[in-house]
């Protein structure tokens, strides 16, 4: 049986985590990898059964794993894994404007956003993560795909990041741990939401002793981007998934 | 020879050749305007719902229209109007009554502090002055409180630089605050807050205090504008009542309203050099309006009303370039099918149609 790994740079720890602990592919499976850069991604749509690369990019062209596994029709897969959706906070490498839409009252707004309220930035949130490509990828996927269809949450920012002095949203809240956490929960329901409605499985993202971040020893030196130890955790609970059996869809 | 004051008059003068007879839809010469705006001018608005219909035109038509409290960049422009933003040239909601703008222009330069600023609805707070921008409320008191300050700032920024102010007058009725007489731009208890008889009561704006804040306005803008100048455009809003609480049938009261909005405004023309007047109620709803511009509803206006109001308009204002003759439609991104987006042009907030579901409920 096959599955793809659909995914932007996040599926990397993935890969780590087969190459270092091959086994945790169960007997009869074969995993391939089909993967974009960018944290908004896969750039990848489908045209028909063929997969198709949205957007390319010069110095980080699309890769896969083997090498042919772009060509393949989806129909060969028995299930896919969307790597990784609703990235929202770069931390302190990153920029991504999802946060800074402007200043919420109940953190604290420091800098120069406008206030808006918090139905308001909800609302703007869950636009624009409904408009990103992995997102719109994931809604096409179900359209076409009749296999298993699961989807790894982008992981939560490392709880190393609160000690970071260049956390971009310190420059916005003089709460930012609050206030990551009221955005990063919005984020997951909308993940949730999407992944309900295309009957696609949502992974469980691991988190660390201060709720709503993720263990420090699980993220690479960005905070963003996991070891494979996070990825091994993925992948275990996806094949653990596959072994049972698919409940009836709606 | 004896001659008349009315000889040599040009024809739209005369009834039967300015209206009986004309041929085109909009009376030909019905605008005149003293003055033009140019496309390079900031122009600001604000007023009552159908003022919402002034500003999308004149943004479409090129015309440089401002905006103070723009939306968060990331939100679906399918989603402005639900927060109250792009609807005009701040976020302060419908302002029906000229005491209404002129209490939030006193405000904004620190010269008067309203009262009951803050409505509840269930565990969610409201500002009592423009209830309908944030729909699902804010989470305290102190919450409205910020946000409000936040706005009045932009709102003064807003009444600093404009260089034309385009204001709809749409009612003469409205609900204060007895002691301070802070007026409201709905009921309490409409969307939030309660009515109290002893705390709130119903003001009906007289011909004469119509004139008097606007004058009060104009005159507290050139002090705090030191004398930059500032133009004004005034228009009446040709939508009826949608409810009337002066105690007669919705009908008499409309007319009433109107005829003291229309008065007033008459008034102001005549008396400053730098107030002019539109007559879009005029072309869609005075009694000889050339055609019937109303939804089956008589109280919306139908888009093609809308798009003859302005095209009157920009006939005037772009003498050089041909104006949309029918509503500008806004360009959405592709991403959300159109068929799940209201007409932009169509879809106009309007507290006042939340009354009409307590008449319903009797």
């Amino acid at each position: 049986m096959r599955l793809l790994i659909a995914g932007n740079s996040q599926a990397l720890c993935l890969k780590d985590a087969i190459d270092a602990n091959p086994n945790v592919i169960p007997v009869g499976w074969e995993v391939s990898f089909v993967v974009t850069p960018g944290g908004n991604g896969p750039y990848l749509a489908l045209d028909g059964e063929r997969l198709v690369e949205t957007r390319k990019h010069p110095d980080h062209p699309m890769r896969s794993s083997p090498s042919g596994a772009f060509e393949d029709p989806i129909g060969v897969y028995d299930a896919v894994l969307v790597s990784a959706l609703g990235y929202i906070d770069g931390g302190f490498r990153f920029h991504n404007p999802f946060m800074e839409q402007g200043a919420l009252y109940r953190f604290g707004p420091t800098g120069t956003l406008p206030l808006i309220s918090e139905g308001c930035y909800q609302e703007t949130l869950r636009g624009l993560l409904l408009s990103q490509p992995g997102f719109r990828f994931l809604t096409n996927l179900r359209k076409i795909f009749k296999g298993r269809i699961f989807a790894q949450p982008f992981p939560l920012l490392s709880e190393a990041i609160i000690d970071h002095p260049d956390w971009r949203l310190k420059r916005h809240a003089a709460d930012p741990v609050g206030m990551y956490r009221f955005l990063s929960s919005t984020a997951m329901k909308c993940l949730g939401k999407v992944c309900a409605e295309a009957n696609a499985t949502m992974l469980a993202l691991p988190e660390g002793e201060l709720a709503g971040f993720s263990p420090r020893d699980q993220l690479g030196p960005d905070h963003v981007h996991p070891k494979s130890a996070f990825g091994l955790n993925m992948m275990r609970q996806l094949f653990d998934a596959l072994a049972l059996p698919e409940t009836t869809r709606a | 020879m004896t001659k008349s004051p009315y000889q040599g008059l040009p024809r739209d003068r005369f009834w039967r050749f300015g209206v009986a007879s004309a041929a085109s839809a909009a009376p030909p010469g019905i605008y005149k305007p003293k003055w033009l705006i140019s496309q390079t001018e900031k122009v600001a608005t604000a007023g009552s719902c159908f003022a919402q219909h002034v500003g999308r035109q004149l943004k479409a038509n090129g015309f440089a229209l401002m905006d103070v409290e723009p939306p968060p960049p990331g939100l679906h422009p399918a989603q402005h109007i639900k927060f109250g933003y792009s609807i005009y040239s701040g976020r302060y909601g419908n302002i029906y009554t000229v005491r209404q703008l002129l209490q939030l222009a006193s405000e904004a330069f620190g010269e008067f502090e309203p009262a009951d600023v803050v409505w509840t609805k269930g565990d969610l707070f409201f500002d009592a002055l423009r209830p309908g921008v944030e729909p699902d409320g804010l989470g305290s008191a102190e919450e409205v409180l910020a946000h409000r300050a936040y706005h009045l700032a932009r709102v003064r920024e807003l009444f600093l630089t404009m260089d034309v102010f385009i204001f709809t007058l749409g009612l003469t009725e409205s609900w204060e605050h007895l002691a301070s007489g802070t007026s409201y731009p709905t009921a309490p208890g409409t969307i939030a807050g309660s009515f109290d008889e002893t705390v709130y009561g119903f003001r009906n704006l007289t011909f004469n205090e119509i004139v008097a804040d606007f004058v009060a306005f104009k005159n507290l803008l050139e002090k705090k504008r030191e004398g930059r100048p500032c133009r004004f455009l005034l228009t009446v809003s040709p939508v009826p009542l949608a409810a009337t609480a002066s105690g007669q049938h919705v009908l008499p009261a409309t007319m009433l309203s109107k005829a003291l909005l229309r008065g007033a405004a008459g008034e102001l023309v005549a008396t400053f050099p730098d107030v002019d007047y539109y007559p879009s109620f005029e072309i869609v709803a005075s009694p000889w309006a050339v055609d019937d511009f109303f939804e089956s509803d008589r109280r919306d206006v139908s888009a093609r009303g809308v798009a003859l109001a302005m095209q009157t308009f920009m006939v005037e204002h772009l003498p050089n370039e041909t104006a949309a003759a029918e509503p500008v439609e806004e360009h959405l991104p592709a991403e959300i099918p159109k068929s799940e987006i209201k007409d932009d042009e169509m879809t106009v907030v309007c507290e006042e149609m939340l009354l009409q579901k307590f008449a319903e409920a009797g």
